[in-house]
């Protein structure tokens, strides 16, 4: 077919060109050419796809390959209704690339400033008021590369947004939101967004302590993507690690109980002008924490209107000297020793020299004959004090310790603070006309309530918890191990402590008790208050101006449900009693608690 | 093929009733086979030597492989404009088969040309050529006035409602039916150059003009193939050529330093890889994906080069997701049919007698198949890039419209093929019709060639004789 003869007919002579054999020759290789070309095309196609292909495809994959991070959700904290506090939401940070529209609108020959205009206006309808349509337009009109449109938008706005504009570019974020607001917000703390690790980060609190319990672990996946933009070519996802959610916690808290006692708390320290106050309701019984408040706190959906100092938890950081609440050790540790009983009549004198110290009592007497109940419903130091001695140091200091002074609780928040007491090789002479009656040691209000939680459950002390379970991405709830108890004391010995405490709201002429504020109509309240001489800076000894206020008190009496602490610094009112008092009427009511069988019995304080 | 299937039946028959008695003999056939294995080899490719020419000298074997490569390049088109859209057409309209549809409704337009082209006679064909010629200049005309539209900086179509047209496509026909029908009316004179060259080297300088004012040099060249083919095939002496290769690579040059985006391209041409995300780009990428396909293919539509990589990778740089997609296989497959197509082609323009059809088949198959090679040359590498797409693969709506018709026209030629024509009238002659689907299409049956008187005196062949043998 392809036979070329005489296409080399000499130019000179052109008729033979239209010879039959001119034309067939001619057709012949015209064919061989087209034919030539397509081999050459064929043998360039397998150099290109056989020899080079390796070089080629490898620099192909460069430019293709992104590595994605998947995201793992935060996990959620929740009070122990399951109401969340804190949760986390996927949002959107829009960007725009100025530079990039104008070449890319010049290259379709439109206008970029009125497709800036189109983008500006439709970002403003899509977010609404939130945004002012002059300042997008504005960053669009700038000469950046990259401009940030909106921090946080919700992912059906940028798909909106991105419908229409698909040069817009959305990055993930992730919006913590507590929908509490200043709701148990020194508990729960704060987690923000960080740009260096793309990721929500705890600041403070548990979501800083449970860090990377919450955070989960972010996965990761090989993929190629569509050139410039983040769209990933189906099929080439590879090397893929799942990310693993993040384990939500169930906090001991009651949302309700806690919003109900930090407002009581901030009322009463406003009222009464206190430079700060703490308190903490326990469950009797195992040593969960319904409530922690603090008198100042912070709303972490505004972080940057918080101050530093709102931010921590002085209920479990902030230590403090508790003054006569302190006497329920020595109370304590008489009763189950044996040294005394609720009806021994210690002789009583005005005052007392201990080594260095002159201790009085708060108010001038004479000797008096108290009882023990009497000692502890009339505070007296110098009753307390002779009945620690009857003790013994040693007895003593083993009791602080059973009652888990100068140790952390463990409660499962971060900042924790021991509290101190002094070792005893370092104990002075007056040391020990200090600590019974509860002057230079420091305790937490949260350790504080959790040596009457030992009282009310029967001198067995649960160390608090505020964490009750994890709960696992598929929603597998773990129960956080209950603690182990400790034994203070003895059944026994707990019950005639907690039924002489009783006698501290009684009020009764001639016989009455320091709390009568604190008593509940109903109930059975045992309790105990406290007023602590604070440090004067000035010259380091103890101010006559300057106290903190302590009360504790179990709730009822003769069944105990809650313990509740409550420290008051500084404030312009001497006891807390009135406050424990509106807290124990909301607990009663809100988990209907049943009344007490009677009255506590009458209890003489003081014999002629 | 009629005398072999009525040889093959009876010859079935009696080996069937004979097998006890066949049996043996043909199994020491089959030892003899197993020892002198070579030369049984040889016997067999002698016989599939026999068998293919006897094949090829069958009257309709040129119809049936134009309709042969027509069918399979359609098909393989629309599965890769398929393949290489929906990513483009889901960014841009939201929907995957935005551009596969529309180029459903092209073909099916273009099924309608095919279909006009295949049936009109061949008289009058030509001799409509002149006017079908002068509307698309008028057309071209048109599309430089503000009826045109401009889209990518080339003002090259022209907006009717909801339908767009390129007129520089149909014009490709029409000059090479034109430009026949002035050659081979003139066919006496061709020894003046003056006869030569005007009326068609004018006319075609004026289009090329036309053209280039859009301005669209992938168009103009291709234009240009289908004047070189005319002249060539039409019988132009050699110094013609020398000095038309002379012109336009100048022109070429000249055109290049002009346009800037033309000049980059060439540019990326002479130093590839220089500027990886600027001029270079297309060229660059279209690389890549036929790297990544390699010798078999990455597999239908798991191409990643269609992701917004490879600019215009459903119409002009639809080879490089062949050969990302398919791999050479895949290629080797459009070379083998564009190379079956040069083969009718040509096969169609020896076998014809009328000067006209044989001047037309020629130039109209250099056209397809010179455009297919230009437009692969580019995606490989060969040559610069020029915007001009692949014939029936690419997508693109006049551009597949028309060649459907170029592909009907080369379809009837086939049918005129003395040996054709002789066959076909026998059959209609002997059943009224001549089969199933030309009577649905309403063909009727071919008109042989008779030149007329004065085409004696020329130097074209006496068709007479050497076409019924």
């Amino acid at each position: 077919m392809t036979r070329s003869r005489s296409t080399k007919v000499s130019p000179r002579r052109r008729r033979p060109l239209r010879s039959a054999g001119g034309l067939r020759g001619r057709l012949g290789l015209g064919r061989v050419v087209l034919v030539l070309a397509l081999v050459a095309a064929g043998l360039k196609l397998a150099a290109v796809q056989g020899l080079q292909a390796a070089e080629l495809s490898a620099q192909a994959v460069r430019q293709r390959t992104t590595v994605q991070t998947l995201p793992a959700q935060r996990g959620t904290i929740t009070d122990r209704n399951g109401t969340p506090l804190a949760f986390s939401v996927e949002a959107k940070a829009l960007y725009a690339q100025p530079q990039r529209i104008v070449t890319e609108q010049r290259a379709v020959r439109a206008d970029p400033d009125m497709h800036k205009q189109a983008m500006a206006r439709r970002v403003a309808q899509v977010l609404g008021p939130a945004v002012s349509e002059q300042e997008i337009l504005d960053k669009l009109r700038s000469d950046s590369t990259t401009v940030l449109l909106a921090p946080l938008v919700t992912p059906a706005q940028a798909r909106a947004i991105q419908q229409d504009f698909p040069e817009i570019s959305a990055e993930h974020r992730e919006i913590r939101q507590y929908p509490g607001g200043e709701l148990a917000s020194n508990v729960v703390g704060v987690a923000n967004w960080r740009a260096d690790e793309r990721k929500v980060r705890g600041l403070v609190g548990l979501e800083n302590y449970a860090d990377t319990v919450l955070a989960g672990r972010d996965g990761r996946r090989v993929v190629d993507t569509a050139e410039g933009s983040d769209a990933v070519i189906p099929g080439s996802e590879r090397a893929e690690r799942p990310p693993i959610p993040g384990t939500g916690l169930e906090l001991t808290l009651d949302s309700d109980l806690q919003f109900t006692v930090a407002q009581m708390l901030r009322d009463y320290t406003r009222k009464y002008r206190a430079k700060g106050a703490s308190a903490v309701v326990l469950d009797a019984h195992t040593g969960e924490v319904y409530a922690m408040a603090n008198d100042v706190t912070f709303d972490p959906n505004n972080l940057a209107a918080a101050t530093p100092e709102s931010l921590g938890n002085p209920a479990v950081s902030a230590p403090f000297e508790p003054g006569s609440v302190n006497k329920v050790v020595t109370a304590a540790a008489g009763i189950e020793t044996g040294v005394v009983t609720p009806d021994t009549v210690l002789q009583v004198p005005g005052e007392l020299q201990v080594a260095d110290r002159t201790v009085r009592d708060a108010w001038s007497h004479g000797t008096v004959n108290l009882t023990f109940t009497g000692v502890l419903a009339l505070s007296s130091n110098i009753g307390t004090l002779l009945t620690a001695q009857r003790v013994g140091a040693d007895r003593f200091v083993d009791m602080l310790n059973r009652m888990g002074l100068g140790q952390r609780t463990n409660v499962g928040l971060p900042g924790e603070s021991a509290g101190r007491v002094p070792p005893r090789d370092q104990w002075s002479g007056s040391t020990f006309a200090n600590l019974p009656i509860g002057q230079g040691l420091s305790m937490t209000v949260l350790q504080m309530a959790g040596m009457y939680q030992a009282i009310a459950n029967d001198g067995v002390r649960i160390p608090p918890r505020i964490v009750s379970a994890e709960i696992a991405p598929d929603g597998t709830r773990t129960a956080t191990p209950r603690p182990d108890g400790v034994r203070v004391v003895s059944p026994q010995t707990a019950r005639t402590v907690r039924d002489m405490l009783r006698a501290v709201v009684q009020n009764e002429r001639g016989q009455r008790g320091t709390g009568t504020e604190a008593a509940l109509d109903g109930y059975q309240i045992s309790a105990k208050t406290g007023t602590a001489q604070k440090v004067n800076p000035g010259c380091g000894c103890y101010s006559n101006s300057n106290y903190w206020i302590t009360f504790a008190g179990i709730l009822p009496a003769d069944a105990p449900r809650f313990v509740v602490g409550i420290m008051l610094d500084d404030p312009a009112v001497g006891s807390a009693a009135p406050l424990f008092h509106q807290i124990a009427s909301y607990l009663a009511g809100r988990y209907q608690i049943p009344l007490s069988p009677g009255p506590s019995p009458l209890a003489t304080l003081t014999v002629p | 093929m009629s005398s072999s299937t009525r040889r093959g039946t009876p010859t079935s028959d009696r080996r069937r009733t004979d097998r006890p008695r066949g049996a043996r003999p043909r199994g020491v056939g089959a030892q003899g086979a197993r020892s002198q294995s070579g030369r049984s080899a040889l016997v067999q490719w002698a016989a599939a030597r026999d068998g293919l020419t006897a094949w090829l000298a069958r009257p309709l074997t040129s119809l049936h492989l134009v309709l042969a490569v027509f069918g399979l390049l359609i098909l393989f088109g629309l599965v890769m404009v398929l393949s290489a859209s929906n990513v483009e057409s889901y960014t841009k309209v939201g929907s995957s088969y935005a551009v596969f549809v529309q180029q459903l409704a092209y073909c099916g337009f273009g099924l309608v040309l095919f279909w006009v082209g295949l049936r009109m006679p061949v008289r009058m064909l030509r001799g409509t050529s002149g006017l079908f010629l002068v509307g698309c200049v008028v057309l071209l005309a048109m599309v430089l006035s503000p009826l045109g539209a401009e889209i990518n900086g080339a003002q090259k179509w022209l907006r009717l409602g909801p339908l767009s047209l390129q007129p520089s496509e149909p014009t490709k026909l029409a000059l090479a039916l034109w430009g026949a029908h002035v050659l081979v009316t003139k066919r006496a004179l061709l020894h003046e150059w003056r006869h030569l060259l005007v009326p068609l080297v004018p006319m075609a300088v004026a289009i090329f003009a036309l053209v280039m004012l859009q301005p669209d040099l992938g168009t103009t060249i291709t234009l240009a193939v289908v004047l070189l083919a005319l002249l060539w095939f039409g019988g132009a002496p050699l110094e013609l050529f020398g000095a038309i290769v002379l012109a336009a690579v100048a022109g070429a040059v000249a055109m290049a330093g002009l346009a800037g985006y033309r000049s980059m391209r060439i540019q990326s041409f002479l130093h590839p890889g220089s500027d990886p995300q600027g001029a270079a780009y297309q060229a660059r990428q279209a690389m890549f994906s036929l790297a990544d396909g390699g010798w078999w293919g990455v597999g239908l539509g798991q191409g990643s080069a269609k992701w917004d990589y490879l600019p215009n990778a459903h119409n002009d740089f639809i080879f490089a997701i062949i050969g990302e997609e398919l791999g050479f296989l895949g290629c080797l497959v459009v070379l083998l049919l564009f190379g079956t197509l040069a083969y009718v082609g040509i096969r169609i323009a020896v076998r014809n007698t009328d000067p006209w059809i044989k001047l037309v088949s020629a130039t109209v198959t250099t056209w397809l198949v010179g455009q297919a090679a230009i437009n692969i040359g580019y995606v490989v590498g060969l040559l610069p890039i020029t915007g001009i797409p692949l014939p029936l693969i690419s997508s693109g709506g006049t551009s597949i419209a028309l060649t459907m018709l170029a592909f009907g026209l080369l379809a009837n030629f086939a049918r005129h093929e003395p040996q054709a024509v002789s066959a076909l009238r026998h059959e209609f002659a002997r059943s009224g019709h001549h089969g199933a689907l030309p009577r649905l299409l309403q063909l009727r049956p071919p008109v042989p060639y008779v030149p007329a008187p004065r085409s004696r005196a020329g130097g074209w062949p006496t068709p007479s004789g050497r076409g019924r043998r």
